[in-house]
Parts: structure tokens; sequence; C-alpha cells
């Protein structure tokens, strides 16, 4: 059955998008549909329509910070100040580890704070273990 | 002649000298007129004891002849008279002997030699019936004068009387026949008694000899003949030598006068002496006031040639004086300056201040520069042209009149340095912001495409490696071993260029737990490599951030067993008291000395990573970051083979503690 958590990832490279999408698929059945949105602007305007079984509202979200435009820290923050959207858990997926980023997305109310691995298996590694926890440990709100 | 001798010390010195020299000079003359007024004064008594004797000589040789033409008188009327009866005889005798005061007496001896008559008799009764016989000298001056039928002269006899005298003896013939001798008895005491007043004696000691013998002598006992002021007047009387000795008594020489020689002796030395202080006294005050003038005159010069411009003003804030610094820092002559208020010289707003300002100590602070305070005024040239000015008051009190001395810096120079320096410092710092920025950004912007090659290795060996074949899956290998080396590049540069930008909190901790905590971070590395690291236990008190000081250590002491090729690798950590610096010390293999502080470059390796395994390079170079980011310096000591000791410093903990 198909699985109606839907999981946005904002992610403006097609690289690491891929890298993702893949390790996301590494153990083969990932049930969960998937959104992509390449900037903070189209991310916020998915966010922006109604929810509908076409549009569905995100279960999670994975941002990354440095989008062209619009960049990760100020749709963390457009999020985080929307009560329609404020619940839905946003884990910043990003290659900084700069203490300042962390600080700061962490301020804004996000989740969780990963830091993209360099090493491809810890990518496969990190991922598997977001899935795990997110999708079979932690209870997520229900959608609308 | 005094102002062209050195120091004030010399010229005294000069001035004692002078001094002494002057009195022990006047000294010496008062000692010198004193001998020779005693010398003139002994000298004029001489002359008197000279022409005293002379007198006696002069009577001596006066008085004797007539004693003797008389005498020889007496003889011839014996002759003519045939033996003159003794009554007549007897006056005869006794008008001669009344006559001449040093004729003692007159007797008629007879051709035996017996004296018969005698005249007077009173007082010559032991010469009566006296047989001159008796002694040798007479009897031969008897002898001598019958045989020659002429008078002689008896050397000095004591006589019979009492006395001492001398004889005369004339012998008497009448026809052929001797009838004995007319004698006189001479008395040299009468003699002289009678020649000489009383008063001329009183004061002079007199002596009369004749050959050895002393005929005459009325002297006080206590004053001996002395030659400066005495003489002695020889002469022979009728073949007898006589000597007159003449001195001058006490009361003479008296101390009367020889009192006044020493008055006029202590009285000279009192006076030099006396001049002399005088002198030094006026001599000092003359120096000391060529040293007020010569030191007037420098520092009138000091103050005219000092750097700053020196303004003094009245009780008023009247210019008074002005140094040649002022004139050239307003471009004014101070004949144009004197008698002006000081705002003159300033630009508004200072110039009213100053106009306005009241010009007592306490109150200068009120709208003007407090004294003592140095305040940055605007000063203003004639022309208008407005420069910056430092101006700092002083006050004193010369004659119950309060005074103020202004001292003015022109600042046109300073203040213009001090604004490139401060504009350079901007653009230096901007420049380097740019270049921590851009380093970051530069590297972070490298890595995201980086980690897409790599990436897309990964995909491309996992999807196709059946048909890459092992050499296709090699290449993919090297690509992303090659990738990750890159990433670790950029890693260490983004770490680097971060340490540059971030002000780290700063906090006192302990050294001790700082290396436990990197020591237990480390622990698996160690125990691989087989290293002990030890650690001393007194370290001072640190003052910094703790995580960057524990990178500091991490780093090394990985670079201590990195390049080690001991069996046991060992390092150790302490604080050294000489240098006041802490140490890491390693075993080993040691740095060449030619690298010199080529160590601390980055991404600079020394040795083969074959050899020694794999790293950036930059370790070392981020921890001369850290120590630098600690105000700290850091430097290492070592010889090849046998180890390094990398030496580090950090602020002082008292300087941070003031930082506070």
């Amino acid at each position: 059955m198909k699985d109606s958590k839907l999981i946005l990832i904002v992610e403006d490279s097609d690289d690491d998008f891929y890298a993702t999408l893949r390790a996301f698929k590494r153990d083969g059945n990932l049930s969960n549909p998937l959104q992509r949105c390449e900037d903070g602007q189209e991310a916020l305007d998915y966010l922006k329509e109604p929810w509908s079984e076409e549009h569905l509202k995100p279960a999670i979200i994975l941002l990354d910070l440095n989008l062209p435009g619009l960049d990760g820290r100020h749709v963390l923050k457009k999020i985080k100040q929307d009560k329609r959207l404020c619940n839905i858990p946003v884990v910043v997926l990003t290659t900084s580890n700069d203490e300042k980023d962390i600080e700061e997305c962490y301020e804004l109310g996000a989740n969780t704070y990963i830091q993209k691995p360099v090493k491809l298996d810890s990518l496969f590694e990190a991922i598997q273990k977001l899935k795990d926890y997110w999708f079979q440990i932690a209870i997520l709100p229900k959608g609308d | 002649m005094i102002n062209n001798i050195g120091n004030s010390a010399q010229r005294l010195k000069l001035a004692v000298a002078v001094v002494l020299s002057g009195v022990v000079i006047s000294v010496l003359v008062s000692v010198r007129i004193w001998s020779l007024s005693i010398d003139q004064h002994n000298l004029l008594i001489k002359r008197t004891s000279m022409a005293k004797s002379e007198l006696i000589e002069h009577h001596f040789a006066s008085s004797m002849p007539a004693i003797i033409n008389a005498l020889e008188r007496m003889r011839n009327r014996w002759i003519a008279r045939k033996g003159p009866p003794f009554s007549e005889w007897q006056l005869d005798a006794q008008d001669y002997v009344n006559d001449h005061a040093g004729l003692r007496a007159v007797e008629w001896v007879n051709k035996d030699y017996i004296v018969k008559w005698v005249v007077p008799l009173e007082g010559n009764e032991s010469a009566v019936d006296l047989d001159l016989t008796f002694e040798a000298n007479r009897k031969h001056a008897l002898d001598q004068a019958r045989d020659l039928k002429t008078y002689t002269l008896s050397k000095p006899v004591q006589l019979v009387q009492g006395g001492k005298g001398f004889l005369a003896y004339f012998p008497i013939f009448v026809g052929s026949e001797f009838e004995g001798f007319i004698l006189g008895v001479f008395d040299v005491s009468l003699l002289v008694d009678s020649l000489l007043p009383h008063k001329f004696i009183e004061d002079h000691n007199i002596e009369i000899l004749s050959g050895n013998e002393v005929m005459y002598s009325k002297k006080e006992a206590e004053r001996t003949y002395d030659e400066r002021t005495g003489h002695t007047h020889s002469f022979t009387l009728y073949d007898v030598k006589w000597d007159i000795a003449v001195w001058p008594r006490k009361i003479k020489a008296g101390t009367e006068d020889s009192n006044i020689h020493y008055i006029a002796l202590v009285n000279g030395v009192l006076i030099s002496l006396l001049a002399g202080v005088a002198l030094f006294y006026l001599l000092k005050s003359l120096i000391s006031e060529s040293i007020i003038s010569a030191k007037d005159a420098e520092h009138k010069a000091t103050l005219e040639n000092a750097i700053d411009g020196i303004i003094t003003l009245d009780s008023n804030g009247v210019i008074r004086s002005v140094n040649g610094t002022a004139e050239q820092i307003f471009d004014r002559q101070r004949g144009n300056l004197i008698g002006q208020k000081l705002s003159v010289l300033f630009a508004e707003p200072y110039k009213t201040d100053y106009e306005q300002c009241v010009w007592r100590e306490e109150q200068l602070g009120e709208g003007c520069v407090e004294i003592g305070k140095v305040q940055r005024v605007a000063g203003m040239l004639k022309n208008g042209h407005v420069f910056p000015l430092d101006l700092g008051i002083t006050t004193f009190e010369i004659h119950k009149e309060q005074l103020f001395c202004c001292v003015v810096k022109d600042m046109s120079i300073a203040v213009k340095l001090a604004e490139e320096k401060e504009k350079l410092i901007q653009q230096l710092s901007k420049s380097n912001e740019e270049l921590d920025n851009f380093a970051y950004i530069a590297s972070h912007d490298l890595k995201e495409p980086l980690r897409a090659i790599q990436n897309h290795a990964c995909f491309l060996k996992e999807d196709y490696e059946p048909i890459l074949g092992s050499d296709g899956v090699y290449k993919l290998d090297r690509l992303v071993y090659l990738g990750a080396k890159m990433e670790r590049l950029i890693s260490d540069l983004m770490y680097y260029s971060r340490l540059g930008r971030e002000e780290p909190d700063m906090a006192r901790f302990n050294m001790v737990s700082a290396i436990k905590s990197t020591k237990s971070r480390l622990s698996e590395a160690l125990e691989e490599h087989n290293v002990v690291v030890t650690f001393s236990s007194d370290f001072p008190a640190v003052y910094g951030n703790r995580t960057r000081i524990e990178e500091l250590l991490y780093n090394l002491i990985v670079n201590g067993y990195k390049y080690n090729l001991s069996d046991k690798k060992a390092i150790n950590i302490r604080f050294d008291e000489n240098l006041k610096a802490f140490c890491v010390e390693d075993n080993g293999i040691g740095i060449d000395s030619q690298f010199g502080n080529d160590v601390f470059k980055i991404f600079k390796r020394l040795n083969s990573p074959k050899k020694f395994g794999e790293g950036s390079g930059a370790g070392l170079t981020i921890a001369q970051k850290i120590v630098e980011r600690h105000g700290g310096r850091i430097w290492y000591e070592s010889e090849l083979g046998s180890g390094t000791r990398f030496y580090f410093t950090l602020k002082d903990d008292n300087q941070n503690n003031e930082g506070q």
C-alpha cells in the first residue's frame, strides 16, 4: 500500500538530489511519495497551495541551506512562522558544518541538522538512519 | 676668568686655593715684617750700646793721661824739692785724689818697695807699710820702672784695699839717687762710676775687661751679653788692652717693645686670616652669581629652543612671553603677540572658549583645559589656516603673581599620519575580511561539485562494475580517492579561514584537563602507533578558548608521533619556566634547520606521504594560527634524528585579566 507520507526535498543540486534519492531507495523499497523543489521560492510556492490528494502536505522536509535566490534559512523561517506549516519537521541537510549556521538553524526552529557526509557510504548511512527515525520511531503529526 | 673655568665645584676649589695662598703669603709677609722690625729695633739698641762703649773709652782715654800727668807732676815736684815734707806732699796728694775720681790713693814707696805714705789714709789702711815685693807682678813693674827710670803701669791687679785696678809707678831719682816711687792706685770701679752718670748706666749692663780679667761689672745676673743688641769696644791704652762690653738691661730691651712686635705680628696674621675669610666669601658669592647667571642663560636658551612652543601668560591670560618655537608654529613675531590674549591664536569654538575663560587655577577647567591636562584645540594662522594643536597649561607664582605656562604642539603632521594609519588599518582589515570570506565561500562552493564527482564515480562503479572490468574500477576508485584528498585540503582551508574570522570565547581553564581530554580523543591512534604521552602537573592557569587549545595540542601530538620512527614513541608536555612557554617535545625524526619556518606554511610537506602517511600539511599552520589568535608565539627547537621541541606562548593571564 502506498504510504501517503510525503517527503519534500528542497535541493538545488541535481547531483545531491540524485545522491539523496539513491540513498532513500538503497534498501529497494521507498514507499513514500517524494517531491523535489529546486529552490526556496519553489518550495514556498508548493507549501502555499491547499493540501489535496494530488497536493500532499509533506510529512517531513529535507532542506538544503545554500539555495539560489531565497536561501534555506529564509525558507525555514517562513515555515516555522506559518501556523499551517510549523508542525512539519524540518531536517536541515547541508554541506556547512559552521557552528553559526547550526546555531541559527536551531534558533529558527529546525528539528534536526545534518551535515551532508563527505563519503557516499556515510550519506547512505545517514539517510537510512533518518528514514528509520522519522518514519519508524518518531510519530509525525497527521496530515490534513 | 672664573666663567671660563668648568663647573662650579672647580671654580670653588680654585677660589679656596687663591684664598689659601693669599693668606699664607700674607702671614709670611707679616712674620717677615715682624722679624725685620725686631732686627731694626735691636740694631737701634746695638747702636746705643756702641755709643756708650765708645763714650766710656773716651772718658778712659781723656782721664787717664790727666791722672798720669798729675802724678808725674808730683814726682817732678819731689825731685825739685829734693824730698818734700810729708804735710806738703799730703796736701798735694789729697788735691789730686779729690780731683781725679778714678784715683783711689797716692802713695810714696821707699827704695825698698815698702809703702810709707798713703793719701788718703781712710780706706787704705791696709796699704800702709805694705811690702810690694809680696807679689811678682807688682815687683816686676817696680823693677822695670826703676830700671827704665820712667813710669810704668802695672797689669790689672786685685787691690789690697779691695776691688780691681792697676797701679802707676813713677820712679824718683834725685840726681842719681833713687828715692823710691810715687804710686797711683787706680780703682776701675771708682773711675767708671765717676765717669758715667747714673742715668747713663742704669739701663745698660756694662762689663770692662782687661785681657781676660773682669775689671768692672755692673750687670743683671739673668741677662748675658747678646751680640744682637750689645757691643764690645776694644782699645789699647798705655799698652793695656781694654774691652768694654755694653748691652741693654732688661728694662731697656723691655717687654713693652717686644710686645709691640708680637702684637703687630698677631695683628698681621689675624688681619690676613680675616681678609682670607672675607675674600673667600666674596669669591664664593661672585662664583654663585656667575653660576646663576650662566644657569639663567642656559634656561633661557633651553626654553627658546624647546621642541614645543612655550607661551607665558599673566594672571589675566595676556601673553607675556613667547619662545621661538611658538613663533614658528603660529608664524608670527613675538612682538605682535605679547600683550594680546591667548585666544587670538585659536580658531572657533576655542577662540570664544578661551576668551571667556576665567584665569584662575581652579576655574580654568570650566570651558578651557584643566591645569596639568592636555587639550586638542584648533590653532589658527594669520591667513586663517586652521590646524590641530595640543595645548597644556600649568601655573606657578612669581612675586605673588599667578602666571600660566602654555605648552603648544602643532599636531598637523601627527593627525594626518594617524588618519592615514587609521585608513590603512581599515583597508587592511577589510581586505583580510574579504580574503577570509573568499576562502570560506570558495572552499565551500568547491566542495559541492567535488562531492558530486565522487558520488557519481561511486554510482558508476555500483551500476556498471561488470561492464567496466577491473581496470575501469581501479580508475574509478582512484577518482574517489583523489576527490577525497581534495575534499580534505578544502576542509582544512575552510577551517583555517574560519580560525582567522572567528572571535573565540575565552575562559580560564586547566591545562592538565585540556591535555587529558585531547589524549582521550586520540587514545585509539596513540595505542595504534604505540605512543606514550606524558605531561607535568604544574602549568600556569591558561586563559583562552579551550576547544582551540585542544586542537593545538592535538595537532602537535599528532605531528609528534606521525613523523617518528622510534619503537617507543614518546611525547612530553610541560611548561618551561625559563622560556615562560609551553613545550611539546617528541623523540621523532626532527626537522632539518634549513626548513626554518617552512613547517608552518600551509600544505607544505617536508616528508614523503608514502613514508609517514597522508596528511593535508595544514596541522602546524592551524597550530600557528591558534597560537596567534591567542596573542602568543610558536617556534621549535630540533636536532635531526633526535626529536623536536615545539614551544608556544599564550597571552599573559594577567594582561587578560586587565582586559576583561
